[in-house]
C-alpha cells in the first residue's frame, strides 16, 4: 500500500470541528463589527425616503449607481445633485434620454427624488478622484479655458457658456471637442448641420433620444453663438485644454486606500 | 415481505431520481432564461438596437434583474441537482414527511420562479441587486430552502463530521444561505431603509456571503463528481482538501468588505478583509502548481466534455483569483470600483468557474441518465458540444478581458479627471454586446444539445446512432471519465478557495 503524504492523510473529525468553530467565530466577529458600526451620516429626511422608495420602485439601480453599486448603463449619481437643475431633472425624468425611458412622475415625486439625490450627495464621495483635481473634471477644465479665451465683450457667447454649464448638458452628455459614447460633439455639429436644425434641437431636444434641454427662449441663440465661437477657435481652445490635462500624472502614493 | 421492501426501495429510488432530474431541468431552464434576458439586455448597449427592444415593450430595468436572478437560480439549482444525486445513494427509504417536504420545495421554487418572471416583466421590482424581485416572493424561496435543509440534515446529520468534504460544504452552504438570505431583507426594516449607507454595508455583507454559499454547493459538486469518476474516496477526506476549504470559507466570511472599502465604515472591517483576501495567494500558488503539473502531462487526444469543462474551470480559477487579489488591493480598488472591471470579475466567476464546474456536473449527470437507458453517450461529446464548449470559453474570455481593459481605462481617466479616449466610447457598445452575445449564443448551442436529454423520456436523436458504434463510444467515454475524475478532484481543490 503506497504511503500517503501529510496533506493526503485524512483530516481528523476533531480538527474539522475545531476548524468550523474557528470559521464561525471569524464570521461572528466580522458580522458584529459591521452591525455595531455607528453611522456618521444622518438618516434620510421623510421626503428623501419617499424619493428612495421611488428609486427602488422604478429599479433605477439597474442602470445607475450610488458609490459604484448598481448597473453601468448610466452614470453614478452619488454626487449628481449639484449638476442637475430642477428643469434638467424634470426633463430627464419625464422625457427620458437615450437608453433612459420616460417616467410618469408627479411634480411632488420629482421633488422627492431630487431631495434624495441631494442627501446622497451630502453623504460622501462616490468615485475616487486625485486630491488636487477635485475641481478639474473635463467640463470644468474646458469651461475654464473657454471663459478665459472668450473676449469679455462677447456677452452672448459667455451667457451661452453659463446656460449650458448650469443645465449640465455638456458635463453629462455632450462634452465639447470629444465624442462621449453615442452623444455627438455639439461644437462639431455646428459645422456640419444647418443652423435651423441646431436651434430646433436646442429648443425641443430630439425626443425620445434627447430630452428638452429646458433652455429659456433668449438662451437658445446665446448657446448657438457660444458653440459657433468655440468652433471658430477650436484649435486654440483644444491646445490649451490638452496642455492643462497633460500636466496630470498618476501619483500612486496619493490614491486613497479606504474612503475617497 | 422481501418483495415489499424491494418495492419501497424502488419507490425511494424513483423519488430521489425525480428530485435530481427536476433540479437539473430547473437549472437548465434557468440558464436558458438567463441567456434570453442577457441577449436582449445587451442590445441596450448598442445605440442602433435599443429603440427596437424598447418598441417591443422591454426595458433594461426589467431585463437586468431577470438575467441576474435566473443566473443565481442556475447556479444553486445545478448544485442542488448534484446534491440530490448524492442523496440517491445515501438517502435510503423515503418517508412520507420527506416526500412532502420535497414536494413543497419543488412547488415553492416553481411558483417563485414563475412569479419572479411574470412580476419582473410587469415592472414590479424591489430595486435591489441580485434580488430585484418583490420581497414577498422571497418567502417561497426561503420555505423551499428550509424543506431542503431539513431533508438534507435528516440524512446527513448523523456522523456529519465523519463524512467527505462535499457533505460538509453542502451542509455549511444550507445554513449560510438561510442566514445571509434573511440578512438580505433587512432593508425592509424602516430604520435600515432610512440610512442608505448602513443599508449598503449590510447589503454587500449579505450579498458577498450569499455568493459564497452558492459556491459551496458548486464546488462540493466537483469533489463529488471527482469521487464518483475515480472511485477514490480518500481525496475528499484529505487534509489538503479541508485546509483549502477552510481558507476559502474564511475568505467568504470576511472578504465581502473589499466591495465596500470606500464606504464610510469601520476601518477594522476593511483591514480584516484586506489581510484575509491576501491569503488567496496561497490558493493561487496551488492552482499554478496544479496547472503546471497538468500541462506537463500528455494530453488525451479525444474530446471529453466533462474533462474539458473541469480543465477550463481550473484555468478560469487562476485568472479570477488573480483578478480578485488585484481588486482587493485598496488603491487599485479605488480606481476600478464602479467600472466594468467589477462586471468582468463577476461574469468571469459565474461563467468561468461556477458554470464550467456545473457544465461538468450536467455532462456527468446526463451521461448517467443515458447509460441507465442503455443509450450511447457520444452525443455528449459530439461536434456541437465541442463547438459550444470551446466557443463559450473563447467568447467569455474575450468578454471578461474587454470589460477589464475598458473598466481599467475608465477608472484611470476618471481618477485624473481626464476625458476617456474617444475610441473607448465607440468600441464599448460593440465589443461588449458582441462578446456577450457570442457567449450567450455558444451557451445556447450547449443547451440545445442538453435540454432534450434532460426533458425527453426517450431522447430520440440520441438513440439514432448505429448500435455498432456503442462499444467504441463507451470505450472513449470510459477513457474520458477516468481522466475527468482526476481532473475533477484537482479542480475541486483549486476552486474551493474562491468561495467569495
Amino acid at each position: 500500500m503506497p504511503t500517503q503524504s501529510y496533506w493526503q492523510r485524512p483530516f481528523a473529525p476533531l480538527a474539522k470541528q475545531a476548524m468550523l468553530v474557528f470559521l464561525i467565530a471569524c464570521f461572528g466577529l466580522q458580522t458584529m463589527l459591521v452591525y455595531i458600526d455607528a453611522s456618521t451620516v444622518p438618516p434620510l429626511s421623510q421626503e428623501a425616503v419617499v424619493g428612495r422608495q421611488l428609486w427602488h420602485q422604478h429599479n433605477c439601480g439597474s442602470c445607475h449607481q450610488f458609490y459604484g453599486f448598481g448597473g453601468f448603463l448610466g452614470p453614478d449619481l452619488t454626487n449628481a445633485a449639484p449638476r442637475l437643475s430642477d428643469e434638467r431633472l424634470q426633463s430627464l425624468l419625464t422625457e427620458g434620454s437615450g437608453q433612459m425611458p420616460a417616467f410618469q412622475l408627479q411634480p411632488a415625486e420629482i421633488a422627492a427624488l431630487k431631495t434624495f439625490l441631494i442627501e446622497m450627495d451630502k453623504s460622501g464621495q462616490g468615485q475616487a478622484q486625485a486630491p488636487a483635481l477635485e475641481a478639474a473634471d473635463p467640463w470644468t477644465t474646458f469651461s475654464g479655458v473657454a471663459r478665459e479665451q472668450i473676449p469679455a465683450d462677447a456677452a452672448d457667447e459667455l451667457a451661452g457658456l453659463e446656460a449650458m454649464g448650469n443645465l449640465g448638458c455638456f458635463s453629462t452628455c455632450h462634452m465639447p471637442l470629444q465624442v462621449s459614447g453615442s452623444f455627438p460633439d455639439l461644437v462639431e455639429s455646428v459645422a456640419t448641420k444647418p443652423e435651423s436644425e441646431i436651434l430646433q434641437v436646442l429648443d425641443r431636444g430630439r425626443p425620445p433620444a434627447m430630452p428638452d434641454p429646458a433652455l429659456e427662449p433668449q438662451q437658445i441663440p446665446q448657446v448657438y453663438r457660444f458653440l459657433s465661437w468655440v468652433q471658430a477657435h477650436r484649435d486654440a481652445v483644444q491646445e490649451e485644454v490638452t496642455r492643462r490635462q497633460s500636466e496630470r500624472r498618476m501619483r500612486w502614493l496619493e490614491v486613497p486606500w479606504w474612503e475617497y | 415481505m422481501g418483495v415489499l421492501v424491494g418495492e419501497r426501495e424502488l419507490r425511494a429510488e424513483r423519488t430521489r431520481q425525480y428530485a435530481t432530474t427536476t433540479f437539473l431541468r430547473g437549472a437548465l431552464v434557468s440558464l436558458g432564461l438567463t441567456l434570453l434576458a442577457g441577449l436582449v439586455a445587451v442590445l441596450y448597449y448598442v445605440p442602433a438596437a435599443f429603440p427596437w427592444v424598447r418598441s417591443v415593450g422591454l426595458e433594461f430595468a426589467q431585463l437586468r434583474p431577470l438575467h441576474t436572478t435566473f443566473a443565481s437560480a442556475w447556479i444553486f439549482l445545478g448544485g442542488l441537482a448534484v446534491v440530490h444525486r448524492y442523496l440517491q445513494e445515501r438517502g435510503g427509504l423515503v418517508s412520507k414527511p420527506e416526500k412532502f417536504r420535497l414536494l413543497v420545495q419543488v412547488l415553492c421554487w416553481g411558483a417563485a420562479g414563475a412569479g419572479i418572471f411574470v412580476s419582473l416583466l410587469n415592472g414590479v421590482f424591489s430595486g435591489r441587486e441580485y434580488m430585484g424581485y418583490h420581497p414577498s416572493l422571497s418567502i417561497l424561496i426561503a420555505v423551499g430552502w428550509v424543506c431542503f435543509g431539513w431533508n438534507f440534515f435528516r440524512i446527513t446529520a448523523r456522523g456529519f463530521l465523519q463524512q467527505p468534504i462535499y457533505v460538509t460544504m453542502w451542509g455549511v452552504g444550507v445554513c449560510f444561505f438561510l442566514y445571509t438570505f434573511a440578512e438580505q431583507h433587512l432593508w425592509l426594516i424602516p430604520g435600515v431603509f432610512e440610512e442608505p449607507l448602513v443599508d449598503t454595508r449590510l447589503q454587500w455583507k449579505a450579498c458577498g456571503t450569499l455568493v459564497g454559499s452558492f459556491n459551496l454547493f458548486v464546488y462540493g459538486t466537483l469533489y463529488y463528481v471527482g469521487e464518483k469518476l475515480t472511485e477514490d474516496r480518500s481525496y475528499a477526506q484529505s487534509r489538503l482538501a479541508y485546509s483549502l476549504f477552510g481558507v476559502g470559507l474564511l475568505n467568504s466570511f470576511t472578504n465581502f468588505a473589499h466591495h465596500t472599502y470606500h464606504l464610510p465604515q469601520s476601518h477594522a472591517v476593511k483591514w480584516i478583509s484586506f489581510v484575509i483576501s491576501m491569503i488567496e495567494i496561497i490558493i493561487l500558488a496551488r492552482v499554478l502548481f496544479d496547472l503546471s503539473a497538468a500541462v506537463k502531462k500528455a494530453r488525451p487526444t479525444s474530446f471529453h466534455a466533462t474533462r474539458f469543462f473541469l480543465s477550463a474551470a481550473k484555468w478560469w480559477t487562476m485568472a479570477i483569483i488573480g483578478s480578485a487579489l488585484l481588486l482587493s488591493i485598496p488603491p487599485l480598488n479605488a480606481l476600478v470600483h464602479g467600472t466594468h472591471v467589477v462586471t468582468g470579475h463577476a461574469m468571469g466567476s459565474e461563467i468561468g468557474i461556477d458554470s464550467m464546474a456545473l457544465f461538468a456536473a450536467v455532462s456527468f449527470l446526463l451521461g448517467e441518465r443515458l447509460q441507465r437507458r442503455q443509450r450511447p453517450t457520444d452525443c455528449l461529446d459530439d461536434g456541437w458540444v465541442r463547438t459550444g464548449a470551446i466557443g463559450v470559453n473563447v467568447a467569455s474570455a474575450t468578454l471578461v478581458t474587454w470589460l477589464t481593459i475598458s473598466g481599467s481605462i475608465t477608472g484611470y481617466y476618471r481618477y485624473l479627471a481626464l476625458p476617456a479616449p474617444a475610441w473607448l466610447g465607440t468600441a464599448q457598445p460593440y465589443l461588449f454586446a458582441g462578446a456577450g452575445g457570442a457567449t450567450a449564443l455558444f451557451l445556447v448551442v450547449l443547451l440545445w444539445r442538453w435540454l432534450p436529454l434532460a426533458f425527453l423520456r426517450r431522447a430520440a436523436w440520441a438513440g439514432d446512432r448505429e448500435p455498432a458504434g456503442v462499444g467504441r463510444q463507451e470505450t472513449l467515454a470510459a477513457e474520458g471519465l477516468a481522466t475527468a475524475g482526476a481532473e475533477a478532484q484537482r479542480t475541486a481543490v483549486s476552486t474551493t478557495s474562491d468561495l467569495g
